[in-house]
């Protein structure tokens, strides 16, 4: 066990058990930490962080069923290059792979734009084991591609940030790398466009596994709009080919780019400013979100980017706030959670205009009286992240 | 296996409120309640409790609202797992999770089990589509959990409602992910001398980096069966045949089904065909499909398995089960997805001679001990129910049972949802601090505990 700076560190699955027998019985506050590249919500004065980088081992890598288990605090980057060298991949966009942990991306279910064709995290994970608030190690899931035996927590967890368990193991499931790539940029279109493409694309029946669309200042705004294709070299190029001759006939103008290009959007959008906002929508509503919940928003910051995945219904949006920003934050919010979408905001400025700090999560859903039950199961004395979560959870 | 149960009493509701009332009705009665789909499960998931009321979902079955340009759709419980693909298809739409049973089961029913069928190997189980639902809670009370956009706040409770057999709620409504139909799909049907090297030919396949839509194994007496059954030309001295479907882009899928069929050949296929047309290859899944109740022709009756293994330890398996069932003088056919490892060994027996169904027994438990020790799991598809509970033990320990536990008591604290399965033993929800409180049903000693 390391230990520093307020920060514990265990080393081995037996330590961080103990540890956390220990934290319960003192009765102590618990906020779980892996690479800390998605903390959402600050931590309280008197929190012991309990930082997984140290539980950092494959335990098991079996290429051929595709599936591996790895410790919490391994780097997404770590797990990459183990991978690589059987020619497989473990499908999760992070910005920084040399940082972000599994057990992070798992609690944050961090996704990317590949989700179009590989599903989130909560899709690919298959087990886990979880050392609970109160110290008791357990185990749900299992080690194989298909399993329904009790109840899945492995999926239950991704998302929580933290909030039930702190997660010592993952079982998940790789794909194989690529044999090709290639991506295309459709440029400067208007938000009603982009939506017409995406439609395009499904109507050909084309597989692209992301669809991103980087967002200009411009004026009136235009997104630039940048389509992935992998896989078996033929069904690439084919897919490539089709999309040059669906911009012909469309009068659309598509160029290829180097894929590495087409996923700078994320990295841009994270450097843009202290406050980055994620919409959830429908996909439908596109042009209507970036109407009428975007640009009002994006107007009050300085130097703002946004990224879509317009086929997922997502946006992100990063700048620097104004004194106008929290309005305008606020009635966005209200017209995307009035469609049933949700607001959510990523990051924030350390103290935003001298006002309180925007409230991350937006309303709770309906369900939320469920989701009190559950918080109130596996954690009763609320020492696990407490009055972070949605709703104060 | 033949479990009987009559129930207090049966409804079939029409509607969430009504669904909402019966459950009331039962609460105030002190009854255990049991929500039933088709009936076609295979753990006795849906079995009565004595005394229960059995809410029965048939008469839901209406396709709510069909919504391509967002890719979902939303149905009531009781819509039969094809209908959703039959209604799709005009748009060029299906629902991927195809369990063999799709043309009588129920959404209700998959939701429940997170069932799974031949192309979960590339497209996932109910799952990964089931988004969103609305759910009568144990108290009557409706809410809506989960959501069919890719993100909501808060946590995920439409994935443990998924697979959850029906004791955290009764679904009453579905949001499902819908996916568009791949531009073209190969079928490959090869046969082998054993399931050995068809074992070795579906590692080959995984190997080459192709991940196909299904791929389907069938041992000789299966063949048998099923050949007997629905009159596919399938050759009858062979140890083994693989079915397989690639699909996506279609020139891609010329590519990968060449990748597969040479993947075959190397691994030491007898013979490779791919089917002449649309017909043939409909065929060829009609007899996949229709094997279970294939094994009429072979066997009076017979015992189904739903173990998994790690897909490299199917061939071994395989010969531990065959060692088993030999050791008990009895017969197993196999068919199964063997793409993700879910074996579905069925012991074969006749119930009329004296023994043989206790043999039986014996050796499907025995079977999925192999799969524990293997590292897979006892179900991958049929669910735990009443059939497999006391296996749940041999998986999961008490600590691992309790955590699962949790989940059920946050949902439903007094267990009266689908009570007596799953859980092999006694769970409580007693309220932390403090010593547990007996629910009304066990004071009124009409419901047990787990």
């Amino acid at each position: 066990m390391r230990q520093g700076g307020g920060i514990l560190e265990p080393n081995t699955l037996p330590e961080a058990t103990t540890l956390m027998r220990d934290l319960a019985s003192e009765g102590a506050p618990v906020f779980l930490r892996g690479g800390g590249t998605h903390t959402i919500g600050r931590q309280n004065d008197d929190d012991v962080i309990v930082s997984t980088r140290g539980l950092n081992r494959i335990v098991e890598y079996a290429p051929e069923d595709q599936t591996v288990t790895v410790e919490a605090g391994v780097t997404i980057a770590q797990l990459s290059e183990v991978l690589a060298t059987r020619g497989q991949r473990l499908v999760v966009d992070v910005t920084d792979p040399q940082r972000a942990t599994v057990g992070g991306a798992i609690a944050a279910n961090v996704s990317g734009p590949r989700r179009l064709r590989f599903g989130s995290l909560k899709d690919l994970i298959l087990g886990v084991s979880l050392v609970r608030a109160d110290g008791v190690a357990a185990r749900a899931g299992g080690k194989v591609v298909k399993n329904v035996a009790g109840f899945d927590l492995s999926k239950l967890v991704v998302g929580s940030y933290g909030t039930l368990a702190l997660v010592t193991t993952a079982t998940l499931r790789v794909h194989p790398l690529p044999e090709a790539s290639a991506a295309l940029r459709i440029a400067q279109l208007q938000p009603p466009i982009v939506w017409e493409i995406v439609s395009a694309l499904r109507e050909r029946q084309l597989e692209p596994v992301a669809i991103n669309a980087l967002r200009g200042s411009g004026e009136p705004p235009y997104y630039d709009l940048d389509i992935i294709f992998e896989g078996f070299r033929s069904g690439v190029e084919a897919q490539v080919a089709s999309v040059f001759a669906l911009a012909n006939e469309r009068g659309w103008s598509a160029a290829q780019l180097e894929p590495d290009a087409a996923q700078a959007a994320d990295t841009e959008v994270r450097a843009a400013g202290p406050l980055r906002v994620r919409y959830t929508t429908l996909p439908s509503q596109f042009a209507a979100s970036d109407e009428r919940a975007i640009e009002p928003l994006a107007q009050t910051l300085v130097r703002s980017v946004a990224n879509a995945y317009p086929a997922l219904g997502v946006f992100t949006l990063a700048g620097t706030p104004t004194p106008a920003t929290p309005a305008a934050l606020a009635l966005a919010r209200e017209r995307i959670e009035r469609t049933g979408g949700s607001l959510l905001v990523e990051a924030q400025p350390a103290e935003a205009h001298g006002s309180p700090a925007i409230e991350p999560w937006g309303t709770p859903p309906p369900s939320f009286a469920l989701m009190q039950q559950l918080k109130a199961r596996f954690d009763p004395d609320r020492r696990l992240a407490a009055g972070r979560f949605v709703g104060g959870l | 296996m033949g479990t009987r149960v009559t129930p207090a009493l049966v409804v079939l509701p029409a509607t969430t409120d009504e669904v909402a009332g019966c459950v009331r009705l039962a609460r105030q009665f002190g009854m255990p309640i049991v929500a039933r789909g088709a009936g076609t499960g295979l753990s006795g998931g849906a079995v009565p409790s004595s005394g229960s009321l059995v809410i029965g979902l048939s008469r839901m079955k209406t396709i709510l609202e069909v919504d391509l340009e967002n890719e979902r759709i939303r149905v009531q419980p009781g819509v039969v797992n094809l209908d959703v693909s039959k209604r799709l298809a005009p748009h060029g739409y299906y629902y991927a999770p195809d369990p063999s049973s799709q043309s009588v089961c129920s959404i209700g029913g998959n939701v429940a089990e997170n069932s799974g069928g031949a192309h979960c190997l590339k497209y996932g189980f109910t799952v990964n589509h089931a988004v969103g639902a609305t759910i009568v809670l144990a108290d009557g009370s409706v809410v809506s959990v989960g959501s069919p956009l890719a993100n909501a706040p808060g946590y995920d409770l439409m994935a443990v409602v998924v697979g959850s057999e029906g004791m955290l709620g009764i679904v009453t409504e579905v949001w499902l992910r819908i996916l568009r139909l791949p531009q073209k799909t190969r079928t490959i049907f090869a046969t082998f001398p054993s399931t050995d090297e068809a074992g070795a030919a579906v590692s080959a396949v995984i190997a080459a980096g192709v991940v196909p839509a299904a791929v389907e194994m069938v041992d000789r007496l299966a063949i048998a069966a099923i050949v007997a059954a629905t009159g596919v030309d399938w050759p009858l001295d062979v140890g083994a045949a693989l079915l397989a479907d690639v699909d996506g882009i279609a020139a891609e899928v010329d590519q990968t089904a060449d990748a597969v069929i040479a993947a075959m050949h190397q691994a030491g296929a007898l013979d490779v065909r791919v089917p002449r047309d649309d017909a043939e290859r409909a065929l060829m899944w009609k007899g996949r499909k229709s094997a279970f109740a294939a094994m009429g022709r072979i066997s009076p009756n017979y015992y189904v398995q739903d173990g998994v293994v790690p897909r490299k330890e199917i061939a071994a398996v395989l010969r531990e089960i065959a060692s088993l069932a030999a050791g008990a003088g009895l017969r197993v056919a196999n068919v199964f997805h063997a793409g993700d490892g879910n074996l579905h060994p069925l012991v074969l027996y006749d119930a009329r001679v004296p023994g043989e169904e206790a043999r039986a027994e014996h050796v499907a438990s025995e079977i999925l001990r192999v799969c524990i020790k293997y590292g897979g799991s006892i179900t991958g598809e049929h669910g735990v129910g009443l059939d497999k509970a006391m296996y749940l033990g041999e998986l999961f320990n008490d600590d691992d049972l309790e955590t699962m536990n949790f989940v059920r008591c946050a949902f439903d604290p007094e267990r009266s949802l689908n009570p007596g399965k799953v859980f092999p033993t006694p769970r409580l929800c007693g309220d932390r601090p403090g010593p547990f409180v007996m629910s009304q049903l066990e004071r009124s000693d009409v419901a047990g505990r787990g």
